[in-house]
């Protein structure tokens, strides 16, 4: 039994592959077309599943959309007539094509399956619809080590639905209550991200990285105006400061007033302004996130909770359910976000409508989230002879050792191995690494190999045997998902921090691993385990073996705009286009200083996220 | 959008969603309630995955 789970047509378009009940493959789209949150039918990443598994779009038995067109289209009207006589000018530009995309969609992904070599009688036969939020929460749960537990997503919004409390049993998941558009928890830190001139839709984490350095001194305005919280976790926003029902922009005019600031302009200095803005939303966040969490706890009196939708990638947020031991275990979908839709719409045809008997397992079966496709040795050959490269080939006990060492020696390694990883984190498959006890390597990594902005922080991955050692966390983080404080321990003692403010704030070493300590002692952490990666493992473990420190910066293979590398030669064109030192695929080691092919101007290639 | 579909799109807007509105709006539960939670009718997920129209 073969089913296919597919999310697009909004951002971030996926696709992942459910073999009796087996994850076997999930990819986001954007990998493929080299467009960051690309939203197109994931045409791309369905052919490489098939040829990946040596399949035929006839071997698929079912497919199954994330979501349901019509209950969207019955949300986007209804929206209209509940705020009519505003939105004249969005409904002149966007309402057409609204209905159109809506109206359309199963007739759009009849015809691209028509493409892949489906009639329309098989279409028919085969193609199912999910609903959003129970695509996430299916997504979070059935992938989850646990029998039973509550499931709390969140996000901008799905059809209607912008959270839900659910709960799975086995096989089967109940919805128990949701919260309805326009009261939205994603929308609301949009908007924040919106105000502060960040990207809607990419701009969150950036927001989210921000708010160490700000005070949260707008909470009470926040709470004052925009949001009404109640003690049940359930809120509603106040619609008279935000433009996102039936207008072209999240927030209004009234919403500037209420800070007294205008927008930022895009890529314009960011002020202590921006950043204690960053920290109230941030806070506001948190407040709503735990109450709903100890409601969800009252309501089911489960020891587990499964997260997932876009807001559960705020890994400050899930840092504070965890620190605050509302439930025993909490699990969360790497793939939080829209793309992860497409695993939970699959797994929840496969286990709530056929029926099938879901077996218990001790380890969550996302094997690590690495899912995307992989490439051999051989293949890797031929691909860098024909892009002119000069590269080594290592043993694997000698790839280790050196590659290590190099990393001890202070420089950027592009390391790609085995199969590419599903969600926007990358986590040891498609990685830049770097060493974590080097004071200046978070200004270097920014600037000079990500091209993004200097405040953003990086995070590290650690073994997972000596997590406790260096951080302030008692669970293992293996989808870089938890923040927590890195150990008192290896703090290093500060002065005079007190008159700094801002970014300023970023050249104090404030830990024997500066590189991946935030302003406020936190990191993002990612615990790397021997069963799911190995040869991450080992790397790490080498690089302890010559420095007495188990942990690595570990950030994305990619650069600013750039969705992260997903092939050999995507990832060579980022070594060549940046000043990584080293860029490792497989076996196989290439060093900068002996490429003969001049450097290429990259960065321009990718619009800004 | 040029000027015609412009002026089209506004004659349907007063015309039809307005009045369409005003009785929607009419028709619309006001109450209040103290929590925004809402208990859905189609709890269970076999049931709410289905074919779309």
């Amino acid at each position: 039994m073969r089913i296919l789970g597919i999310s697009c047509f909004y951002h971030d378009s996926a696709v992942s592959l459910v073999e009796n009940g087996k994850i076997t493959f999930a990819a986001q789209e954007e990998r493929f077309t080299r467009k960051k949150h690309d939203k197109s039918f994931p045409f791309r990443s369905i052919l490489s599943c098939l040829e990946g598994k040596n399949l035929k779009i006839n071997d698929i038995d079912f497919i199954v959309f994330y979501e349901k067109p019509s209950l969207k289209l019955d949300r986007i009207f209804k929206t209209y007539l509940d705020f009519t006589p505003n939105g004249l000018k969005s409904f002149n530009e966007s309402f057409p094509t609204y209905i159109k995309n809506s109206l359309f969609k199963k007739r759009n992904i009849t015809s691209e399956l028509e493409k892949l070599g489906l009639t329309i009688n098989e279409v028919n036969k085969k193609l199912f619809f999910s609903e959003h939020h129970l695509s996430h929460a299916a997504s979070a749960f059935y992938p989850s080590p646990f029998d039973k537990s509550a499931v709390l997503t969140m996000d901008g919004v799905g059809e209607w639905t912008t959270t839900s409390i659910a709960f799975g049993e086995e096989n089967k998941i109940q919805i128990l209550k949701e919260i309805s558009f326009p009261n939205s928890l994603g929308l609301l830190y949009s908007a924040f991200t919106y105000y502060t001139g960040f990207k809607v839709l990419s701009g969150e984490y950036k927001l989210m990285g921000l708010a160490p350095y700000g005070v949260p001194k707008y909470v009470d305005i926040i709470k004052d105006s925009l949001i009404e919280i109640n003690n049940d976790g359930s809120f509603i926003l106040n619609m008279d400061y935000f433009n996102y029902t039936t207008g072209l922009t999240m927030i209004n005019k009234k919403f500037e007033s209420l800070f007294g600031q205008n927008k930022r302009i895009s890529e314009s200095k960011l002020t202590q302004f921006h950043m204690d803005i960053a920290a109230s939303i941030q806070k506001v966040t948190e407040e709503v996130v735990l109450k709903m969490c100890k409601h969800i706890k009252s309501l089911t009196s489960s020891k587990n909770l499964c997260l997932a939708g876009g807001v559960a990638l705020n890994c400050v947020a899930n840092g504070k359910i965890v620190k605050e031991k509302i439930f025993d275990n909490v699990w969360i979908q790497p793939a939080a976000g829209d793309a992860g839709g497409a695993l939970g719409a699959a797994l929840t045809f496969y286990y709530d409508k056929l029926g099938n008997c879901r077996p218990t397992s001790e380890t969550d079966t996302m094997f690590g989230s690495f899912l995307g496709p992989i490439f051999t040795n051989q293949y890797i050959e031929e691909e860098l002879k024909s892009l002119n490269s000069i590269f080594e080939f290592h043993s694997e006990e000698n790839l280790y050792k050196e590659i290590a060492n190099e990393i001890s020696n202070g420089k950027a390694v592009g390391w790609f191995q085995d199969k590419m990883e599903f969600g926007p984190r990358s986590l040891g498959n498609r990685s830049i690494l770097a060493d974590p006890r080097s004071p200046i390597m978070q200004k270097n990594l920014n600037l000079k190999i990500k091209y993004r902005e200097s405040f953003r922080p990086f995070a590290p991955s650690i073994i997972k045997e000596n997590l406790n050692e260096w951080f302030d966390l008692d669970i293992e983080s293996p989808y870089m998902l938890l923040v927590a404080n890195v150990a008192k321990n290896h703090h290093i003692i500060k002065k005079n921090e007190d008159d700094l403010f801002g970014i300023e704030k970023l050249n104090i070493a404030r830990s024997t691993v500066p590189a991946i300590t935030h302003v406020d002692n936190s990191a993002r952490i990612q615990t790397v385990c021997e069963s799911t990666n190995k040869r991450y493992y080992k790397l790490i473990k080498e690089f302890f073996k010559i420095t007495g420190c188990p942990i690595l910066v570990n950030t994305s293979f990619n650069i600013r705009g750039e969705p992260i590398v997903c092939s050999p030669k995507d990832a060579f064109k980022c070594f060549m286009g940046t000043e990584l030192d080293l860029l490792v695929i497989g076996n196989y080691v290439l060093r900068k200083e002996k490429q003969k092919i001049s450097k290429k101007k990259y960065l321009n290639e990718f619009e800004l996220d | 959008m040029n000027l015609f579909s412009k002026f089209s799109s506004t004659l349907i807007y007063f015309s039809i969603f307005v009045p369409i509105s005003f009785f929607y709006r009419l028709n619309k539960n006001k109450k209040k309630n103290n929590s925004s939670w809402i208990k859905r009718e189609s709890q269970f997920a076999k049931d709410i995955i289905s074919k779309e129209p």
